[in-house]
């Protein structure tokens, strides 16, 4: 506390006159006339003022006004962990708060009773509290991906209330593009001082560039302490055991801690956490890969598995990531490819482009070439995606198989070629062609993206298409033209059918019919065909803060309840989870009841054992949010006084005025028909 | 103008109410007490042997036919009372502690108000001593409308006084006073607080109760003055004497009660003795109550002996 006259303190010595007047003072000596005055015996040695329990409360009260207004004249000032906004010169400001929402920050300290990223949101409304009007805020969120919040706004109300709503993530840390999407969100601004404010506990695997602080300033450098944690990742179930990877922070092992799996008994449903159900297999918890053998009565595990480390309170600093997601090997996507290895293969491998294509897109992938194709349900079941390639067309059993399987989701691209003019008896290429596709030559000098079909920056490299021979068809239903020739005969067709989707070319794969497979839009068009599978067809895990694009009218259920979408302007919407979780998507159906399928978010586990690193020197020190901001007190001291006194005022009268008292004779009054001195 | 005494008296005084001594009253004149003299009244009184000359109409006839004797029958001749009215109204009389609705003068001049007006309805001569600052006012016992409201007078004059009055009276010798001049077997009433403790005052009260007078000393004190609830350091004055008494309320408390119980038990004592009664009434009484039990004390109620009234408020 400091004070800014601290002379009138000692105005407090002052308290010492009622201790001594309470003391010294024995009471008034009332004098009645009384005509029986001379039957009262004398008692002057010893009539003094007995000190009674209600003269030491009021001596107390008179000492603290004294000492209250002591304190009132010396003008006090106390110092608090209140954050304020420094402004060189005086005038406005622009600040950009940059507010790492990412998992660590979810990191309770020891001596501390809320998370990390309670704390900066505290004290980013406290910098807001000391916001004068003309100051503008822009709010950063540093949870991967960085994203821009809020634009820089005056209205301190819409910020007080975006940073009311910002809550606990899985995310990774984005520091670096925060920052940069932090002074972009400044630049145009015309206050005379721009200031980024960085709430972060620079938890975060990516080193920082100082360069990129030169404006920024970390007023709450107690966010980066140490922690320990141990964090379960990569999940997965096979067979009837399960495999999961436990890594701790350094010198906090899991020693006495378990790993269990258990079933989801109940789903969250947005006001109530999932239940787990009572472990299916248990092992004690070392770091590194760790394999749980499950064991049930029922004849399949259930479908959602989750595996635990417990006890999971009081052990380390971050429970959250204490329970990861057990994903199915099932659940990961299989794309068949049935193509010929002699037409679509290349020359330095045996695999066919599409192998090659759909491994650089995603190593991770399961690819399967397709010696033959299943003419049948179940062969075609285990697929999320196909990719058919020249065809000699379909027997009707492959028809047959081919439609419900897209119907139920399938996802397919059938490139056409020379070969479907050589379609044997009885063969037909329905559900994607009405009738046998008709293969010319052709001297179009490429391709046109149809009006309202934009395939994005990729397709453009089809513009300009060489190609010997290409095929048209007809095809059955509502379909949309994506590309189409110059002279309009289609291209690329896309029809959605059932809760499935495909496509149809009228080039094939093979490098000597076209280049088609070596322009980077083919790429493209195979990840779509990657996303569509696993959007429309089986489950599969992405990491926290990807964005989902997903069709329109998609709802979006996850561990916190119905995930916000936000809709796009072709009608397609995006999804962004934010925390790790099993996802249940609403998927709008063209033909048939409404489907549902399943994804899963998955945290990175660097995220919960990278310990806190030091800020760049400069932003410790250009920073212009101080710390222990003195706050006079003055007015609550004068409150203070105020009810004192009043308290003493009170206390008076009503000692004049209780039951029992007689109506004279108290030291305040005199009996009226008395000649009182 | 009728004043607030006058007003008050009609409730002191109700026309069923009367002032009956115990004592044979000695005057000549009708009146409703039992005289000396015996006579031609209605309560019988006795038989005498027949003298020559009695009026036949009290001859016993019953007497004569059963015992073959003569005798006349008796009765009791019905005569006046004389009541002499002793107030003192010296200052220490002007106490009224907060919440009484008189001070003690002022609730004594009513009670002698009202016994005045059961007197006179009663036909018995009334006379007044009013021991005040300067002069003592006196009337001496006399019937009739035009003494009765120069009694009143003088009883108003009084009550209008202001409380702050000084001055000191003496009281014994207006006890004195009215010792010699009041008649032979008349009703003596003092009203006072009798708080004086030289031994003159009891001397004085017993010397009224000779010649067959009827003596009630009524001693009228404030509710404060009986119960003593004063607190925390006080410095009592008495109004006559100056007397200053610097004590702690709480703690002679017991020492004050005993104290004034210890002098009008003694007063009492010598009044008793000589056959006189005495009353205490406090100020917050009903004035009608203090009425009924002086008037009991007039008639000798056997249990009126000792302190009669109530000791607290």
């Amino acid at each position: 506390m400091t004070f800014l006259v601290p002379l009138a303190l000692a105005l407090a010595a002052l308290g010492i006159v009622p201790i001594l007047a309470h003391a010294l003072w024995r009471g008034p000596a009332r004098r009645l006339v009384f005509p029986a005055a001379r039957f009262v015996p004398q008692l002057s040695a010893t009539s003094k003022k007995q000190n009674r329990v209600e003269d030491r409360f009021l001596l107390s009260l008179r000492v603290l006004l004294l000492l209250t207004l002591a304190l009132l004249g010396a003008s006090p000032f106390v110092s608090c962990s209140r954050l304020s906004l420094h402004r060189p010169g005086g005038g406005s400001l622009a600040i950009a708060l940059v507010l790492d929402d990412s998992g660590s920050m979810g990191v309770v300290d020891k001596a501390e009773s809320s998370s990390r990223l309670e704390r900066a949101r505290a004290a980013a409304l406290e910098l807001v509290q000391g916001a004068r009007a003309g100051d503008a805020f822009s709010i950063v969120l540093a949870g991967k991906p960085a994203r821009l919040l809020s634009p820089a706004t005056s209205d301190l109300e819409l910020v007080r209330e975006l940073l009311d709503g910002i809550l606990p993530s899985d995310r990774s840390t984005d520091l670096g593009v925060a920052l940069e999407l932090a002074q972009s969100s400044l630049s145009e601004l015309a206050q005379p001082s721009h200031q980024v404010l960085v709430l972060s506990d620079f938890a975060t695997a990516t080193p920082l560039v100082a360069s990129q602080w030169t404006q920024a300033s970390a007023p709450l450098p107690q966010l980066g302490q140490p922690f320990e944690n141990c964090v379960l990742s990569s999940g997965q179930v096979r067979g009837k055991s399960a495999s999961v990877e436990l890594a701790c922070t350094r010198g906090s092992p899991p020693r006495g801690r378990t790993v269990s799996v258990h079933a989801i008994s109940r789903e969250a449903d947005g006001s109530r956490a999932p239940q787990l159900g009572p472990a299916l297999g248990e092992v004690p918890a070392v770091e590194g890969p760790l394999r749980v053998s499950l064991s049930t009565t029922a004849s399949e595990l259930p479908a959602h598995l989750v595996a635990r480390i417990s006890p999971s309170a009081d052990l380390d600093q971050l429970p959250s990531d204490d329970q990861t997601e057990l994903l199915r090997e099932e659940d990961a996507p299989v794309i068949g490819v049935r193509a010929d290895p002699e037409s679509a293969g290349t020359e330095t491998g045996s695999a066919t482009v599409f192998e090659l294509a759909l491994k650089a897109l995603d190593p991770t992938l399961d690819v399967q070439p397709l010696a033959v194709l299943p003419d049948n349900l179940a062969g075609l079941g285990r697929l999320s995606a196909l990719v058919i390639d020249d065809p000699p067309g379909f027997t009707p059993e492959a028809q047959d198989a081919l439609s419900k399987w897209i119907e139920d989701g399938g996802v397919a691209l059938l490139l056409l070629g020379p070969r479907a003019q050589r379609a044997p008896l009885g063969a037909g290429f329905w559900p994607f062609a009405k009738r046998t596709p008709h293969v010319e030559a052709t001297s179009s000098p490429g391709v046109q993206p149809l009006a309202g079909a934009s395939m994005g920056a990729a397709w453009d490299t089809w513009t300009e298409l060489g190609s010997k021979q290409r095929a048209t068809w007809e095809i059955e239903g509502a379909s949309r033209t994506l590309l189409s020739w110059t002279d309009r005969t289609p291209l690329l067709v896309e029809q959605v059918r059932g809760r499935g989707l495909f496509w149809v070319t009228g080039l094939p794969g093979s490098t000597e019919q076209s280049d088609l497979a070596l322009r980077p839009a083919f790429l493209a068009l195979l990840e779509r065909l990657v996303n569509e599978s696993s959007l429309r067809r089986g489950s599969r895990a992405g990491a926290v803060g990807q964005t989902w694009s997903l069709p329109a009218s998609t709802s979006v259920s996850g561990p916190n309840g119905a995930l916000t979408v936000r809709a796009q302007p072709d009608g397609a919407v995006i999804a962004e989870p934010a925390v790790e979780g099993r996802y249940v998507l609403g998927l709008p159906s063209s033909a048939g009841p409404r489907g549902e399928t399943v994804r899963y978010a998955t945290r990175d586990p660097a995220e919960s054992l990278v310990q806190p690193t030091a800020p760049p020197a400069q932003a410790s020190t250009s920073g212009s949010a101080t710390e222990a901001a003195p706050l006079p007190i003055s007015r609550e001291v004068a409150f203070l006084a105020l009810l004192l006194g009043l308290i003493e005022l009170g206390f008076r009268a009503f000692r004049r005025t209780r039951p029992g008292a007689p109506p004279w004779g108290s030291p305040d009054r005199a009996p009226s028909s008395i000649s009182a001195p | 103008m009728t004043s607030e005494l006058r007003r008050r008296i009609g409730d002191l005084a109700p026309a069923r109410a009367n002032l009956r001594v115990r004592l044979l009253a000695a005057g000549f004149a009708g009146g409703q007490h039992r005289a000396e003299r015996r006579g031609s009244g209605v309560e019988f009184a006795g038989h005498r042997q027949y003298s020559p000359g009695d009026d036949l109409r009290h001859l016993d006839r019953h007497a004569l036919l059963r015992h073959g004797r003569h005798l006349i029958r008796e009765f009791h001749t019905e005569t006046e009372r004389a009541l002499w009215l002793i107030v003192d109204a010296s200052p220490s009389m002007d106490f009224a502690s907060d919440g009484a609705q008189d001070s003690k003068r002022g609730f004594s001049l009513l009670l002698a108000a009202g016994l005045a007006s059961l007197a006179r309805r009663a036909g018995d001569p009334v006379g007044l001593t009013l021991a005040r600052p300067g002069p003592r006012t006196s009337f001496g016992p006399r019937l009739g409308a035009d003494h009765y409201q120069r009694l009143l007078a003088a009883l108003e004059q009084t009550d209008e006084e202001p409380l702050d009055r000084k001055g000191t009276v003496d009281f014994v010798a207006a006890l004195d006073h009215a010792a010699r001049r009041s008649p032979r077997g008349s009703t003596i009433i003092v009203l006072s607080d009798l708080l004086d403790s030289s031994p003159a005052l009891g001397r004085e009260l017993q010397g009224l109760c000779g010649r067959r007078r009827t003596v009630v000393a009524v001693q009228v004190l404030d509710a404060a003055e009986a119960d003593f609830p004063f607190r925390g350091s006080v410095r009592f004055q008495d109004a006559e004497t100056n007397l200053t008494i610097d004590t702690e309320a709480e703690r002679v408390r017991e020492g004050y009660l005993q104290a004034l119980e210890g002098h009008s038990v003694a007063l009492a004592a010598s009044v008793n003795e000589q056959g006189g009664r005495f009353v205490r009434v406090l100020t917050s009484e009903r004035p009608s109550d203090a009425m009924t039990r002086i008037r009991q004390a007039v008639a000798g109620d056997p249990g009126a002996r000792g302190i009669t009234g109530s000791p607290s408020p």
